[in-house]
């Protein structure tokens, strides 16, 4: 199966039904269509196609059903504002549904029923969203390609020998092969950005604040946001402004009320676009072609564009890979046997605590843990855990920077187009360098895009990232309509 | 990998077992030469950040300014205690079991 190169459209190869969520929440509030005949179609779509992509790990046709039929429900009473009313979504296996299993893609958590909700998820309820089912993942996030999960890879929708990216695999390419239009992931590092741009949707990774992390399974707390996949600009920025809340269970949730408050709209002739220059020599030619024809088609509408070194950016990807192993190892020390999960038994907690984990994690997770251990350990704390904090606060300082010049940045998402199954397993490093172009944005707590931008090798899609500073998500998802519309 | 690469490891055999005993895993022989092998690689490529000068910079921990959140200290609705104990691989007398923690000393 090939996608050829039509774009990502829900619902498509069985229904003539629109496709954008923002119209099929309009057309459930004005009663012209019913949540449950949505719910059919994609429920239709995941049946026909995710037997070859394997998107989810769980289906919850029973319970969609009854979440749709009291949309309906509520709506027929009259005067429903659901914003997502009767719209079908997919969620990262990584955030809490209460009584629903969440396992992480992990051996650990297999068996694991949360007793809340994230509080994402109380909201998209609320909102009259459709939880459809939970998607595939690299374990405990930790992966760019979805290979890591215990359930098996998710395929490429675009070409199934390849892969999704990662680690929010499953919910992109569901979104990617129009089983549903919208999909919640996580990113630590690039999880949202670079899967959305190997499979041709659109991705947000919103600041560090703006959406409530409350209920998503911690892998690296200082660098995890949740955030939306769609296949149009427009319907991931309804999914982010519906996620955009304080939330009082999230110590690090922002106030209510700043999303579109800043960095707000301007003429895009009065723009300031900054090509990352030092991003380019390293990506494939399809990806720096991307980024040279996004910043020509901006100047054209008479933004100011140039080009501009921010070599510190280089240094991300080191101190990223001892900052969220360290905070990994810390976090998935809760993974003992004791309160959730897998349990392999011993002679005393100590054997039980290392039979459990040795058995329930993954190589991949075994790895970070490791690695992250390590850099905290007595003896290599300065040289590691220290100077990374410190190579932080240098990334920051160098976006503060170049933000006064530039209103928003423009790079590949990734440096390649979707990659071979089975291509990097055996390489980590090669896998980490995925996401050399991500990482930067994590680390300083910044918002970025990642949208398509044409095909690239062998018409795989390519992404376009643009950045801009905390709280600038209003601006970044105007310069990618422009952009998409152009 | 060759044993070029082996000889040059960062973090040996050795250290991976004590490293292994904090994080509580355990590796068997050839998976901790693996492990080695791996970690150094990646050590090894990001030792770039070694040289940075960063006398002037402050470690930072979090991307924000962030401060202590208080709030009233008033009893609100919490987890439901059997809720909580029914994912848990055992349970007894409403708490979680364990293995034995102290060993009998006579």
């Amino acid at each position: 199966m090939s996608l050829g190169n039509r774009p990502p459209s829900f619902g498509s190869s069985v229904s003539s039904m629109p496709s954008r969520a923002r119209e099929l929440a309009k057309l459930v509030r004005e009663k012209e269509i019913k949540a449950q005949e949505i719910l059919e179609v994609s429920l239709r779509e995941i049946a026909a196609r995710d037997g070859e992509i394997n998107s989810f790990n769980l289906l919850l046709q029973d319970q969609a059903m009854e979440d749709a039929k009291r949309v309906d429900e509520a709506v027929a009473k009259g005067g429903y504002k659901g914003r997502l009313a009767g719209v079908p979504i997919a969620i990262k296996d990584n955030i809490c549904t209460k009584g629903i299993l969440t396992t992480c893609s992990s051996k650990i958590l297999a068996n694991w029923k949360p007793p809340y909700d994230a509080t994402v998820i109380t909201k998209l309820k609320e909102e009259g969203a459709v939880i459809v089912g939970k998607t595939n993942m690299d374990e405990f996030a930790m992966g760019s390609s979805t290979e890591t999960s215990f359930f098996g890879p998710t395929k490429n929708p675009w070409d199934t020998t390849r892969v999704p990216g990662g680690s929010s695999g499953g919910s992109a390419a569901a979104v990617a092969a129009g089983m549903l239009p919208l999909a919640l992931g996580s990113d630590t590092g690039g999880s949202i950005r670079q899967p959305a741009s190997l499979c041709g949707v659109v991705g947000i990774k919103p600041t560090y604040g703006l959406v409530s992390r409350y209920g998503l399974v911690a892998f690296a707390s200082s660098l995890d946001q949740i955030g939306p996949f769609a296949a149009s600009v427009d319907d991931a920025a309804l999914a982010l402004e519906v996620l955009a809340f304080h939330d009082r269970r999230d110590s690090t949730s922002l106030a209510g009320g700043l999303y579109g408050s800043q960095h707000i709209k301007k003429d895009i002739s009065s723009l300031r676009v900054g090509i990352i220059r030092n991003f380019l020599p390293d990506a494939a030619e399809s990806c720096r072609r991307a980024v040279t024809d996004a910043g020509q088609f901006l100047a054209g509408l008479g933004a100011k564009v140039e080009e501009v070194d921010i070599p510190e950016l280089d240094y991300g990807i080191a101190a990223y890979y001892i900052i969220a192993p360290a905070e990994a190892s810390s976090n998935l020390a809760r993974f003992d046997g004791v309160r959730y999960g897998l349990r392999v038994d011993g002679e005393d907690v100590e054997e039980m605590n290392i039979r459990t984990r040795t058995a329930g994690f993954g190589l991949e997770v075994k790895r970070r843990i490791m690695l992250g251990t390590y850099a905290l350990s007595a003896g290599y704390y300065d040289a590691y855990y220290l100077q990374a904090q410190k190579v932080r606060s240098l990334v920051k300082e160098a976006f503060n920077k170049a933000y006064q010049n530039y209103d928003v940045l423009l790079s590949p998402t990734s440096p390649t187009v979707a990659f071979s199954l089975g291509a990097k397993v055996a390489d980590p490093l090669s896998m980490y360098l995925s996401d050399l172009y991500t990482i930067p944005t994590n680390l300083a707590g910044h918002p970025a895009i990642s949208i398509p931008f044409g095909t690239g090798e062998d018409n795989m899609p390519v992404g376009l990232q643009i950045l801009g500073p905390a709280l600038s998500e209003a601006l970044l998802i105007q310069v990618a309509e422009v952009l998409e519309a152009g | 990998m060759g044993a070029d690469i082996v000889d040059e490891n960062l973090i040996g055999k050795d250290e991976v077992l004590k490293v292994a005993k904090l994080a509580r895993l355990s590796f068997s022989d050839q998976e901790a030469g693996q492990m080695s092998v791996e970690l150094s690689m990646v050590l090894k490529h990001f030792e770039t950040m070694q040289s940075i000068n960063t006398d002037a910079l402050a470690p930072m921990a979090h991307s924000m300014e962030i401060t202590n959140v208080l709030r009233e200290d008033e009893v609100t609705p919490s987890a439901d205690r059997e809720e909580v104990l029914s994912s848990a691989p055992a349970v007894a007398e409403n708490r979680f079991l364990v293995p034995r923690i102290l060993k009998e000393e006579l």
